[in-house]
């Protein structure tokens, strides 16, 4: 079979995969937001439909896009648009699977892009397996069904990286870096950080590309040169003016913008010199030049709420990411409540998480371009995928970032950690088809790594099977399971959805109007399950146990303290019912005693 | 590296693979066997329906296993909290302990570490399925002589200024309500991940503090545990520490609670004779978040 068909195929298989599990999957507490901000955003794009001079206005704009605009709107205008198309128009799915239809889309579009990279240094078998395995972490397939951005976000970094790669060796590549990087941009900040991951590379092959050419080399320095310069003129003005009068006086005719321009357009300028010149030096440069240029842009048009506005509010999105709050978060028996937090946490609570037999492949692709690094072999490709790798793990490490979330936010170095685990399985099954083939004709080299690679996926497959709609439950082999991570005082959940546990028992066993406590669920993700069928209208969600006659406990070490005012207000200490995953508490189901 | 040692390197890698995938694939097949069915929860709830006793508990093994709840009868006390299987008991004389030490990383060992010392176990341990009841005799209790959350209702509360000046406090049925606005009541709440059913003590703020006064009976031991209830212990901004006065017949203790502080402090007191007066107090001169739990306990020593 073809490279071609089987990314297609690994494209369906988890698209669809996704489509027929979703149902289960509850709605976290971010993801009702994102619904909420989706549906304001499609009703945008029907207004520009039936009235597109009304659409344009800032009035307009304002008020479809000002909800949750701590996030740019990409996914959120695919969520919305597929909400109205596949629910409201076709009414062919529930109003939550057509807004996380789009990202079903992202998260199977990672396979292809993973079996494609993996493919430049190892064989078909081993690429699916580097593919598959994305989604046979029970977080990241948890994840991938959510309307959100975590796993869009991964898949665009990888995309970016992707069109980097293929850039290198094919014409228009470049232009493709730079809109996979706008449309990075536009799923989610941690975007920002692709390009720490190529730099140091381009610099370097740049450099070596452009030796044996004064020519070339003198445009390879003007390039850095004009982007260097711009980027200290940004910072003398920063310097003089402050940052407050900076951005208040950066118009759209003003010496800040004509500098990002003129920046642009000479980098363009001179990088368009050097094709004439050396065409691979082009090769390596022009991606960062467009990454530059059209990165922006794209993250510029795709959100109209920077239309009026485009400074002060990027200025205030990314002021929200660089003080953003931390929350407080359960780690080996401790409340981790404020930086610093500890260096191991992201390597310890990834080897808690991912299956161990993902795990260790892992660990030992990346031990293997480790040692290749050292001995003076690593290819540029090597280096790409190792500090791809490496990169968010080595961002969210650091102790004054914070560290909530589990493991989602480092999602963006797992799938270039499979690529790596791929090699490792390439290289183990050949040792062990050398060892084993003189003693039994059938352990043939391919089949040895087929039967390795299903023994690998087995385990992960059956931890996801089991608890993939409470992902955010999910600890893997090293951990002891579920029970393990409990008994070492790991975050038992986040975000609210495993309430979906307890729904069927809460639909028959309440009375009508029954006054419920959902505790840690706010009032988006209850009309959210009721808008989908899944908790009964008429229950009435109260703010607090005094008011409740039931109370549905989300089981945090952070949050004992509601536990107990929930036994103090119900008068009693007995649940009667709960979600209890390998016998560990996640949701608590008490009533008011009689 | 010559072609025979990467020849040794990759069957080694192949091998701690095929390893750690059986391994992996055990494991995950072994795992849902450590589940403990409903009718060994019925079963074990027959047990303790029929052979409690008054006073008695259960204590988890792991702490964490709190499924159980749902099944122990009515009315028998369950403990289990990060941290439980160290918990003296000292109120109870018997406790009944259901652990499940099938589980991956159920630390019976470290329990047992924990919690045999003082303790007897009685009769032989009855297991259902993947649970084991074993009853035990707590070598560390102590009988209570009183608590002070149960002398609330008699109790006299009143805010106090340093000068002596006192506003009581309204008997409502459940608490004292106060002049401020603030209540004292006998309370379940959270210190550093343990229930506590204190008396609940806010705070008035500036040098004023809240007074809970009583008549104690005759006590060997007398303590007092206190922290601030749930995250308010994690605050160090815009907070202040706090003062416990824990006072008998006229003699006063003053311990104090830092900022920052999440866990129970405890100050020991001296025994209790027959109709001992008791005040407890607490100020803070910034009343933010300054709400504490309270535990004082009068008990004699075991027949």
């Amino acid at each position: 079979m073809t490279d071609r068909k089987i990314a297609w195929a690994l494209f369906f298989a988890a698209f669809f995969a996704l489509l027929m599990t979703e149902q289960p999957v509850g709605f976290g507490r971010d993801e009702s937001v994102y619904f909420h901000a989706a549906e304001s955003h499609a009703r945008w794009f029907q207004l520009l439909v039936t009235s597109p001079s009304q659409a344009f206005k800032d009035e307009a704009i304002t008020q479809a896009f000002d909800f949750n605009h701590e996030h740019p709107a990409l996914m959120k205008n695919l969520f919305g648009i597929s909400y109205v198309v596949f629910h409201e128009k076709l009414n062919v799915l529930r109003p939550a699977a057509a807004m996380r239809l789009p990202a079903f889309l992202f998260a199977a579009w990672m396979l292809p892009l993973i079996f494609g990279l993996t493919r430049r240094l190892f064989g078909q078998p081993a690429s699916i397996f580097a593919a598959l395995s994305f989604l046979l972490v029970p977080r990241q397939f948890f994840h991938s069904h959510l309307a959100a951005f975590d796993v869009p976000i991964a898949t665009m970094w990888v995309l970016t990286i992707y069109c980097f790669v293929e850039a290198l060796e094919k014409p228009r590549w470049w232009i493709y870096t730079g809109l996979a990087f706008g449309l990075a941009l536009a799923a989610k900040h941690n975007a920002y950080f692709i390009v720490v991951t190529l730099v140091p590379f381009i610099l370097w092959r740049g450099w070596q590309l452009t030796k044996a050419s004064p020519e070339a080399r003198a445009l390879f320095f003007g390039i850095n040169g004009v982007f260097v310069f711009g980027a200290a003129l940004y910072g003398l003005m920063v310097a003089v003016l402050g940052g407050p009068k900076l951005l208040a006086t950066f118009e759209f005719q003003s010496p800040q913008l004509a500098l990002y321009v003129v920046t642009c357009a000479v980098g363009a300028w001179l990088t368009w010199k050097l094709k004439a010149v050396n065409v691979e030096a082009f090769r390596t440069i022009a991606p960062l030049v467009s990454m530059a240029i059209l990165g922006p842009t794209v993250f510029y048009l795709h959100w109209p709420y920077l239309w009026h506005h485009p400074v002060d509010r990027t200025a205030w999105y990314l002021s929200f990411h660089l003080t953003h709050n931390h929350y407080t978060w359960f780690y080996l028996g401790e409340l981790l409540r404020a930086p610093p937090f500890p260096w191991m946490y992201v390597i310890n609570k990834t080897a808690l998480t991912v299956p161990v037999s993902l795990f260790v492949p892992m660990v030992l692709g990346f031990a293997w371009v480790s040692w290749r690094a050292v001995k003076r072999q690593l290819t540029g490709f090597e280096f790409i995928v190792a500090a791809n790798a490496v990169m968010s793990i080595a961002l969210i490490s650091h102790p004054n970032v914070p560290h909530f979330g589990g493991v989602k936010h480092w999602f963006p170095s797992m799938p270039f950690l499979s690529l790596l685990a791929a090699g490792s399985l390439e290289r183990g099954a050949a040792g062990l088809a050398g060892w084993l083939g003189p003693k039994f004709k059938a352990a043939t080299e391919p089949r040895v790594l087929v039967a390795l690679a299903v023994l690998l996926g087995a385990p992960a497959f059956i931890a996801t099977a089991r608890v993939y709609e409470f992902g955010t439950s999910a600890y893997s082999e090293v951990a002891g399971g579920l029970p393990g991570a409990a008994s070492l005082g790991m975050q038992r959940q986040y975000w609210a959805n495993n309430l979906s546990g307890v729904l069927e028992w809460l639909n028959k066993n309440s009375h009508p109007g029954e006054r419920i406590y959902f505790h840690e669920n706010h009032g988006g993700q209850i009309r959210d399950l009721q808008a989908n069928g899944m908790l009964r209208k008429d229950v009435q969600p109260v703010g607090g146990p005094d008011q409740a006659e039931t109370v549905v406990y989300q089981y945090h070490q952070e949050f004992r303290e509601t536990e107990f005012n929930t036994w103090q207000a119900l008068g009693t200490m007995r649940p009667v019912f709960g979600l209890y995953l390998d016998e560990t508490p996640q949701i608590i189901v008490y009533r008011r005693a009689k | 590296m010559n072609g025979a040692a990467l020849k040794n390197l990759s069957r080694a890698e192949g091998l701690l693979l095929l390893a750690v995938a059986l391994a992996a694939l055990v494991f995950q097949l072994w795992l849902p066997s450590t589940h403990v069915a409903e009718a060994d929860y019925q079963a074990m709830a027959q047990v303790l329906a029929a052979e409690r006793q008054p006073g008695d508990v259960v204590l988890l093994a792991p702490w964490w296993t709190e499924r159980a709840r749902i099944y122990v009868p009515e009315g028998l006390m369950v403990v289990g909290y990060q941290g439980s299987d160290a918990d003296p008991l000292e109120k109870y004389p018997r406790i009944w302990v259901l652990s499940q030490p099938h589980q991956p990383r159920s630390g019976i060992g470290a329990f047992e570490a924990a919690f045999n010392p003082s303790r007897t176990a009685v009769g032989p341990a009855r297991t259902f399925g993947n649970l084991t009841l074993q009853l035990f005799t707590n070598g560390r209790h102590h009988p209570l002589a009183i608590d002070a959350a149960d002398a609330l209702a008699t109790a006299q509360v009143y805010l106090e200024t340093p000068d002596g000046n006192r506003q009581p406090c309204q008997w409502t049925g459940t608490g004292h309500r106060c002049p401020n606005g603030k209540v004292v009541a006998k309370e379940w709440h959270e210190v550093h991940f343990a229930p506590y059913q204190c008396l609940k003590l806010e705070a008035p703020g500036g040098a004023t503090r809240v007074v809970v006064d009583f008549t104690a009976p005759a006590a060997d031991f007398s303590a007092l545990e206190a922290g601030y209830i749930w995250e308010y212990g994690a605050y160090k901004d815009g907070v202040t520490p706090s003062s416990v006065w824990f006072e008998v017949n006229g003699q006063a203790q003053v311990m104090e609670l830092p900022t920052g502080s999440e866990v129970m402090h405890r100050l020991t007191g001296p025994a209790l004779p027959e109709g001992a007066h008791v005040r407890l107090a607490l100020a803070s001169q910034n009343p933010n978040a300054r709400i504490v739990c309270v535990v004082m306990t009068g008990t004699r020593n075991a027949r």
